[in-house]
């Protein structure tokens, strides 16, 4: 078996704030192997966006705090990494994008040139070249006009296409793994499904792998090949998302896949997760 | 980008308009009444006495004629808003003299005093032909000393200095010469301190019969209802706020105490306070960026803590504490030592024959104190809102993506936080604008320099209405241009303010 | 494969509680607000109690003809009021003691919100209340107080005494009036010997012969209700204005935005310069006209509350219930707007109390008044005698450090930025 690409290993993460500390995540270990797209699934308050901002260390390190555990990226642990050695991760290995497209791009800044920064950093293209790039880019993610948008301001695009932008950001340097926290979350129905397909698309295409994270049912079986759940800073269950979905067997994922409503399928009343929670505890 | 600073310029009118009226109405809450001043002087019927002779009687009525030049020329003869003196006719004055009179005295009531003085006192070429109606007509025999007495005042015109120099010499020798016989034959009431009686001039008659000889020529009559105007146009335009923009306009305001046409004597003092003014902005900001930058990326370390604590302590501190301290500590002279700095003005007494090196130098050293305590203040603030601001800046969505990009620590700050808190920086840095003016004041008044600000105290404390709004017009266009400027940086700053624009 | 973690037991808070309460013991938890809160209650002690630190009179004289309280009897007397803010702080020293009293017994059967408002609705009855005898033609209140006999227990009649036959007396630790001038006693340095009451000048005199301690006690009563005073109006006129304007929208708010910034752009100093040059120089003008000039901050922040909330659902809501405007105004989106204005106004207090100083340092005080600012410009003029300098300038300095302490505080507790 070939080493995992990104390996959570028994990862806490604790906030320590002034009147209190709060554990976020307590003990998780899950693998991300070379071309999978793995999804990570939880409620709100879950853990899963603290353990997805550990992989590039984003937190603000000083509220936040690492006592035990390891994130491994092909054997090295991110945890420990110096900042040199970070920064080429960021970027120019692993790529990140985030949930809220409204804000996620500088509002002074050109998107053709927050695209370029990204190639700046990690390639050694001259501008002329970096600006070929990032209109190759544009198209491959499916921007029209791509020569316009090189040089309009983030405020004149809609929230689909700047999610797209945020896209060619992180996929700029050809990263091995993309991360992508809740990237839909904040958009609507119809430019959901067509991040995700675009999403599909540049796994396949670049044979990258992918962390995906939601609450979001549909979407992980649309997408993913392993679930990951998540509750209260825990892994309650994994696995492939066939099996899991067949025969789950924590009562929390029972409860979770009974929730969704069905169409054809007449009820009174939808169960909650505490109804499988409490009989089954 | 050109729509933006026109739109900007249109929107400043109506500010600006709306602080000439402001200006104008609190200068209009001045002072005492024309008549009270002339009774303080003596000039006015209760007031004279009878033993000082012609010669006194005739000084007092010099006073009256000088304080109503100087209602004149300050505009204050006129209502504020609209005139309706032009719709008067002889019946009315007629009605009002005799109202003063009820029982042989003037009323003493001040409401009633007043409406006399605007009335009949100041209402200036207007009411001429009406008195003169008044004093023809027989049947106001018992009105017909006041009616004398009212239309020599508003009859006499007032020469103005651009006048004397600019009027043909014929025109002007007459309009003196006829100045002069109005004076010559005012009816004065005598008032004999002891006795307390009022006792009417003995030549009553006979000036009398002169006014009337004089303006029973219809030349004079004509003359004066050119100047007074038709009663409608006059209804609008013979203002004190129409004259008041007038002369704005024309840059014709005149301070009376400092017998200096007003912009004359701004001119030479506005410059200084532009220029302290001006360093002191661009030292507050030259300061205050690196400094907020610096404190924010090492919050927590006990440096950062100094820093703030510092810089709050600093804002806390007023100004002229600050100055005062800096005046008692490094500018006088003690019996141990000389003083550090000088105490007075921008530049030494051998200034204008200094070579300019040394004549720089001592201007820096002049000009040290005073602005660091004017800029103190903005850079205080500024530095406080920079490291709050950017720290704010830090905790957004695309600081996050530009890390996961991979952009160094300074790239992040640098590049793309500030360059965000800029844009909030400038519209708080011209929000602090108006206050600089206002410690232009104190720090003007500590040092001693000749500005602006202790031009407008100045004005204020001797209640000098014309160049009070004056320097206040010229600080206020200052502000707004700064403001303009403002705005304008704001716009290259923000790309979301120009596409609304473009 | 499936895990089972432990069962994380539900966190239940002991008490419900409001925004207020939180931001509250946010507030006080701070190091730093328990102690602007103690130099806070310091000066307005200081200020309040100021007849009883210094004062000539003995606070207590026991002489054959029996025990009388001077100092106590003389804050009614006419003589020892000439401004109204006077008369107030004199009633609120004996008003204070009850008042605190009667909050702490009434904390269990009052809510707080509302004991504390009562405490500020009496205090502000007992203010205007105070107004009222120095209304011009009203004599009918101050008859009663004129006709009070002078009191002449002070230490200057107990030190002619022959030593046999002086009576029992307390007098107060600084044994000057504020109002008095000693014959030769200008501008004498600290540490001075007064020979008429056995006194000593703690903090020199000042310029016209008064004490400079003792003005520095009387003259916190000056900065705080100017302090007061202007904040209160202009918070009234500006919340008005901002409210009508944020909730009515259309033209009403864009004419009342270019009133606003007018008064933004004009530089309010030269404003109150100006007016009150043209005017009488009195303390309680200067307060009104910094009142009048300082409207525009607080309009355009409530304005911006106003805007934000008349479009959210609660606000819909109470309209559709056909609740008439006023009253969802005032009792529905203002609550929410106060925060930020409470911070605001605490700022507003520190600036008021600055402008005043400004303009008495100018020379447009009020010189019959024992304000900080007049001893400052007394201090500029006679530029050698540094405790002229010191003194007032510490004292604002303190004042307003306090206040922008407290007002720092209380933003970091109302709208907290640590927590993540």
């Amino acid at each position: 078996m070939t080493e995992p690409l990104l390996q959570f290993d028994d990862l806490h993460v604790t906030f320590a704030l002034r009147e209190r500390k709060v554990d976020a995540v307590k003990g998780v270990s899950f693998t991300v192997n070379a071309g999978e797209v793995v999804a990570l699934v939880g409620e709100s308050g879950s853990g899963k966006s603290v353990s997805a901002m550990s992989c590039l260390r984003l937190l603000q390190e000083p509220p936040a705090t690492y006592p035990s555990g390891k994130i491994l990226w092909k054997g090295e642990n991110i945890l420990q990494m110096k900042a040199e050695r970070l920064r080429k991760l960021r970027g120019g290995e692993i790529g990140m994008i985030f949930q809220e497209p409204m804000t996620a791009l500088n509002p002074t800044w050109t998107c053709g040139a927050q695209v370029a920064e990204a190639l700046e950093l990690h390639t050694t293209l001259d501008a002329a070249g970096r600006k070929a790039r990032v209109i190759e880019l544009f198209n491959q993610v499916g921007i029209p006009q791509p020569q316009t948008r090189y040089d309009q301001y983030p405020h004149e695009l809609s929230g689909g296409m700047r999610q797209r932008i945020c896209i060619s950001i992180a996929l700029a340097c050809d990263p091995q793994l993309l991360i992508a926290d809740e990237p839909t979350t904040a958009l609507d129905v119809t430019i959901q499904a067509q991040i995700l397909d675009l999403i599909k698309r540049m796994q396949r295409e670049r044979g990258m792998a992918v962390l995906f994270i939601t609450h979001d049912l549909g979407v992980v079986a649309e997408i993913a090949d392993r679930v990951v759940l998540m509750r209260h800073g825990q892994v309650v269950e994994q696995g492939p998302v066939a099996e899991v979905y067949a025969n789950p067997q924590h009562p929390y994922t029972k409860g979770l896949l009974a929730c969704r409503p069905r169409l054809g399928v007449k009820r009174d009343r939808l169960p909650t997760v505490d109804d499988f929670m409490a009989s089954e505890a | 980008m050109l729509a933006y600073v026109i739109r900007r310029l249109l929107l400043m009118i109506p500010t600006f308009l709306g602080i000439l009226i402001i200006n104008f109405v609190v200068l209009r809450l001045q002072g005492p009444t024309l008549v009270e001043q002339m009774q303080v002087s003596g000039g006015m019927g209760e007031g004279a006495t009878a033993g000082g002779g012609d010669r006194k009687v005739q000084g007092a009525a010099k006073d009256v004629e000088n304080y109503l030049d100087r209602f004149r020329r300050a505009g204050n003869d006129l209502p504020a808003i609209i005139n309706l003196r032009g719709f008067h006719d002889a019946g009315d004055y007629a009605g009002w003299l005799r109202d003063t009179i009820a029982n042989g005295r003037h009323k003493d009531t001040p409401s009633k005093r007043n409406r006399l003085e605007k009335e009949l006192w100041l209402a200036g070429p207007q009411a001429v032909v009406p008195l003169v109606a008044v004093l023809a007509d027989k049947a106001n025999v018992d009105i017909h000393i006041l009616a004398a007495q009212a239309l020599t005042y508003c009859a006499y015109i007032t020469l103005n200095p651009r006048d004397l120099s600019g009027m043909p010499s014929a025109e002007l020798q007459r309009i003196q010469q006829r100045n002069e016989t109005l004076r010559n034959n005012r009816i004065l009431h005598l008032n004999t301190r002891e006795a307390g009686v009022t006792v009417v001039d003995p030549k009553a008659a006979e000036k009398r019969a002169v006014l009337l000889a004089l303006f029973a020529e219809p030349q004079t009559q004509a003359e004066y209802a050119a100047r007074a105007g038709g009663a409608l146009s006059a209804m609008v335009f013979n203002t004190g706020f129409v004259d008041f923009m007038v002369k704005l306009a024309t840059l014709d305001l005149y301070s009376e105490s400092r017998k200096e046409y007003v912009f004359t004597v701004i001119a030479d003092r506005w410059s200084i306070t532009f220029w302290l003014n001006t360093i002191a902005i661009l030292i507050a900001w030259a300061v205050s960026i690196p400094l907020g930058i610096h404190s924010a990326r090492r919050i927590g370390t006990l440096e950062d803590r100094i820093t703030t604590t510092g810089l709050f302590l600093a804002w806390s501190m007023p100004a002229m504490f600050l100055g005062t301290l800096l005046l008692y500590h490094f500018c006088t002279d003690t019996a141990a030592s000389k003083a550090w700095f000088p105490n007075r003005g921008l530049s030494s007494d051998g200034a204008p024959w200094m070579p300019t090196g040394a004549y720089l130098l001592d201007l820096l050293w002049h000009a040290f104190l005073p602005l660091m305590v004017l800029s103190y203040a903005s850079f205080t603030a500024l530095s406080r809102y920079m490291r709050a601001n950017l720290l704010e800046q830090l905790d957004a969505d695309y600081v996050r993506t530009a890390r996961a990009k991979g952009c160094s620590d300074d790239t992040v700050v640098y590049g793309h936080a500030s360059r965000n808190s800029l844009i909030t920086m400038i519209t708080l840095g011209s929000g602090l604008l108006a206050e600089l003016f206002s410690g232009a004041l104190i720090v003007e008044l500590i040092f001693s320099i000749p500005g602006l600000g202790w031009l407008m105290l100045e004005a204020a404390v001797e209640r000098d209405a014309p160049l009070l709004m004056g320097s206040t017009v010229i600080s206020v266009s200052l502000l707004l241009v700064g403001i303009l400027i403002a705005d304008l940086l704001y716009a290259v700053a923000d790309p979301r303010i120009r596409s609304r624009y473009v | 494969m499936s895990e089972q973690p432990e069962p994380v037991p539900p966190v239940q808070p002991a008490t419900l509680q409001s925004p207020a309460s939180l931001a509250w013991q946010r507030f006080i938890a701070r190091g730093s607000s328990r102690f602007g809160l103690v130099v806070m209650s310091v000066i307005v002690a200081l200020g309040i109690y100021a007849p009883f630190i210094s004062n000539e009179l003995a606070l207590v004289w026991w002489s054959k003809d029996g025990l009388s309280f001077p100092a106590f009897t003389d804050l009614f007397n006419r003589r020892s009021y000439e401004k109204p803010h006077d008369l107030f702080f004199n009633v609120a020293a004996l008003l204070l003691p009850p008042l605190l009293v009667g909050q702490w017994f009434l904390r269990q059967r009052i809510r707080t919100g509302r004991r504390i408002a009562g405490m500020f609705a009496l205090i502000i009855a007992v203010g205007l209340m105070c107004w009222t005898p120095f209304i011009p033609g009203k004599n009918g209140w101050t008859a009663i107080w004129d006709h009070r006999p002078f009191v002449e227990q002070n230490i200057q009649t107990w030190r002619e005494l022959p030593p046999e036959s002086r009576p029992l007396a307390v007098f107060a630790p600084v044994k000057h009036r504020f109002d008095a001038t000693y014959p030769g006693a200008v501008l004498q340095s600290p540490g001075t010997h007064n020979p008429l009451t056995g006194g000593t000048y703690w903090l020199g005199t000042d310029a016209g012969g008064h004490d400079v301690l003792t003005h520095l006690f009387f003259g916190a009563r000056i900065s705080l209700t100017v302090g007061l005073v202007a904040t209160g109006l202009a918070f009234f006129i500006g919340i008005i204005i901002g409210a009508v304007s944020g909730y009515f929208g259309g033209w009403i708010d864009i004419l009342l935005q270019r009133m606003v910034e007018i008064m933004m752009c004009f530089p309010t100093f030269i404003l109150i310069l100006t007016v009150v040059a043209m005017l009488d120089r009195d303390i309680f003008i200067i307060m009104i006209v910094i009142g009048l000039t300082g409207w525009a901050g607080v309009a355009r922040l409530v304005r911006g509350e106003f805007l934000s909330h008349s479009v959210r659902d609660y606000v819909v809501a109470a309209e559709a219930l056909g609740l008439p405007k006023w009253r969802i105004m005032f009792r529905h989106i203002m609550p929410n707007a106060i925060a930020p204005l409470i911070i605001s106004a605490t700022f507003a207090i520190a600036g008021s109390v600055g402008a005043e100083s400004g303009l008495a340092f100018v020379g447009l005080g009020d010189p019959t008044t024992p304000s900080w600012g007049v001893l400052m410009e007394q201090g500029r003029q006679n530029i050698r005698y540094p405790w002229l300098i010191y003194t007032p300038g510490l004292a604002i300095f303190i004042i307003v450090m306090t206040l922008n302490l407290l007002g720092n505080n209380l933003r970091e507790a109302i709208d907290p930025k640590n927590n993540r």
